[in-house]
């Protein structure tokens, strides 16, 4: 009955003073709302990243040239496979640009000179059509593998297989589609890259030259020990210690996570600040409020009302403004973070973050609204209402 | 029927501004009884203010007792005071003290709520008081909405519609024209003739003359107390003049 009448008369109060209640309201939003943004974003980079480490193949070693004296030629693949024992799979990748024409429609997408192997080696499988042959190495073939997203956006319901397309002026002939390795549609990624012979992508670019190697170990023991023989013979070979990168699957997870808690602490720095700023906000209008509201408490005090009655009106208050902020907040947040998906920058909101900000920003309006309350409560009737 | 309600004896209280005591009432004695009306008159600064917020509960005396129906009030705790606040006394201010986003109904229905009476008693009783005070046509208007004599008069519907024990109303013309002051004046008579107990606080002999007896303050002691006599208004002028010429006390209203 007493709960019923506080809340009608928080109620009365904040519906007769729209603006202060609004003002009270927008610094729970926009501490919540920024929160749960920016937490999204955060998350959906981790998403990705998650992602693209699953479409590399498993126990997958990736070699760099780090100078110029560390050239990679097939005969050194050759050497180390038959030196390594762990090595499964061994080949040259040469990067190139990667637009290509089809019936005058342009491309845009990644290419990769890769060597006959990469089909198990990057855990890829065929839809259609077939992968490279020694022949195909040896004799500079213009042949080309395409990826599923090039299939679907460029072919159009054409079958890719047979069809003639251009790369940097070269023509070539689709022998082969991939499935889909990753579900979303993503601007970069494996399944919008077109694959050629290493060979052939050596003479298109005039002066390229392998500068990556992928190699794929027998097992995930294999893995590690590769990478350290790997890491010796390259030694040996330049005398240098960083002539050549070495990094294995478990080297990339380990440098994943490394860049995770950075972004993570990074994006809790600064929705922690959003968070502070929102709570300031609030708490300066129940400040202001307050003393403004200092007669109103005097009056009902004068007509006798106690402070426990006082105090609970002001409390509803504060607990009816903060959550309805917070669930204004919670809808903008996931609202931005949703905009913020179709340009195309991957989000994700957690739940986490709504029951953190929603919580903060609750107690932040609680105990903002009802402490400066509490002090004009205790006031004699007379100052109050002086 | 001539039971004492207001007892108060020696009550001092002192105001202090950083480590200076300023007296503003210095041993006032005082009694009123049951269905009396009283003018308390003074100067400005004489403590007459002070006074009355002691009588209504909404401060405490520094020294003295003080027994509101035989209880002493002195003693009593912050909810204790606003349950005597609430029950026992209607308190009206100079300036009406009415919440602004609240209509004139809800307005006078705020004491009985912090009295836990029910809704449906609850609007009768505070319409009852509305309509006792004529203002049946401004029940749901906002106090912003309503002239300086109707926002007293609602402001006295809310002070008697929880039918206090006693009636305590400081300068309640002073913020009016003297038309509706008249008005206003001849409500708290109507009151007073209903058996109500009236204080009022005034430096208006006029207002004074409409009461039975009138106590004078000054410099925060009682320096005359008598009765008025029937249809001898000059008696409160030729009072107020012989009173020695104000301003030597600086005591707080």
């Amino acid at each position: 009955m007493i709960l019923l009448l506080s809340v009608k008369m928080a109620w009365r109060s904040i519906l007769g003073n729209k603006i202060r209640s609004a003002l009270t309201m927008l610094g729970v939003i926009i501490g919540v709302a920024s929160v749960i943004t920016l937490v999204s974003v955060g998350q959906g980079a981790r998403l990705e990243i998650q992602q693209h480490l699953q479409s590399l193949g498993s126990n997958v070693i990736e070699v760099y040239s780090h100078s110029w004296e560390a050239q990679f030629t097939p005969e050194l693949l050759a050497e180390l496979k038959d030196r390594i024992s762990g090595i499964k799979h061994i080949m040259p990748v040469v990067h190139v640009g990667g637009n290509i024409k089809w019936r005058n429609t342009m491309f845009d997408c990644s290419g990769e000179g890769v060597g006959e192997d990469f089909l198990p080696l990057r855990d890829l499988e065929l839809a259609g059509g077939r992968g490279f042959t020694e022949t195909d190495i040896s004799g500079r073939g213009r042949v080309m593998v395409v990826g599923s997203i090039v299939a679907d956006k460029l072919f159009r319901g054409v079958n890719p297989v047979g069809q003639e397309v251009y790369m940097q002026g070269q023509r070539f002939t689709v022998v082969g589609v991939l499935k889909a390795k990753v579900s979303s549609d993503q601007e970069w990624g494996i399944d919008r890259t077109v694959y050629i012979p290493y060979s052939t992508a050596l003479r298109l670019g005039g002066n390229s030259r392998i500068d990556t190697i992928n190699i794929k170990a027998k097992g995930a023991l294999e893995s590690s020990q590769t990478a350290v023989q790997l890491k010796r013979i390259f030694y040996k070979l330049y005398r240098r210690e960083h002539a050549v990168h070495v990094m294995s699957r478990d080297d990339m997870i380990q440098q994943i996570a490394e860049m995770n808690l950075i972004m993570t602490l990074m994006l809790g720095a600064i929705a922690g600040i959003s968070l502070v700023v929102g709570g300031i906000g609030i708490m300066n209008i129940m400040l202001v409020s307050v003393s403004e509201r200092t007669r109103e408490i005097g009056i009902r005090k004068a007509v006798g009302a106690k402070n426990s009655q006082v105090l609970g009106q002001f409390l509803i208050e504060a607990v009816i403004l903060s959550s309805a902020g917070g669930i204004i907040g919670i809808l903008f947040g996931s609202g931005a973070s949703h905009i913020i998906r179709h340009f195309g920058v991957p989000t994700a909101v957690t739940l986490a973050s709504v029951i953190y900000s929603f919580t903060f920003a609750l107690l932040v309006g609680i105990i903002s609204g009802v402490w400066p309350a509490a002090k004009a409560a205790k006031l004699n009737p007379t100052d109050a209402l002086r | 029927m001539s039971t004492i309600m207001v007892d108060v004896c020696s009550v001092t209280k002192d105001y202090y501004i950083g480590k200076i005591r300023i007296p503003a009432l210095r041993g006032v004695d005082l009694q009123i009884t049951s269905g009396e009306m009283v003018a308390i008159m003074g100067p400005s600064g004489s403590g007459k203010s002070t006074l009355m917020n002691i009588l209504g509960c909404l401060d405490r005396p520094s020294g003295g007792s003080y027994k509101l129906h035989g209880e002493e009030v002195s003693k009593k705790n912050d909810a204790q005071l606003a349950e005597i606040r609430n029950n026992a006394v209607g308190f009206i201010f100079q300036s009406f003290n009415l919440l602004p986003q609240l209509t004139a109904l809800e307005n006078v229905e705020l004491p009985l709520i912090y009295r836990g009476l029910a809704g449906k008693n609850r609007r009768a009783q505070a319409l009852n008081a509305l309509v006792r005070l004529g203002l049946k046509e401004r029940l749901h208007h906002r106090p912003k909405e309503l002239s300086g004599g109707e926002q007293q008069r609602v402001a006295i519907a809310r002070a008697v519609a929880a039918e206090p024990e006693i009636v305590l109303a400081d300068e309640p013309t002073g913020a009016l024209d003297s038309r509706t002051g008249e008005e206003i004046l001849a409500l708290f008579q109507e009151l007073h003739a209903q058996g109500n107990t009236v204080v009022v606080v005034t430096h208006d002999p006029n207002v004074a003359y409409h009461c039975e007896r009138v106590m004078y303050l000054e410099d925060g002691i009682v320096v005359a107390n008598e009765p008025v006599r029937a249809k001898d208004y000059l008696l409160a002028e030729e009072v107020l003049a012989a009173l020695p010429p104000t301003g030597e006390g600086d005591a707080k209203a």
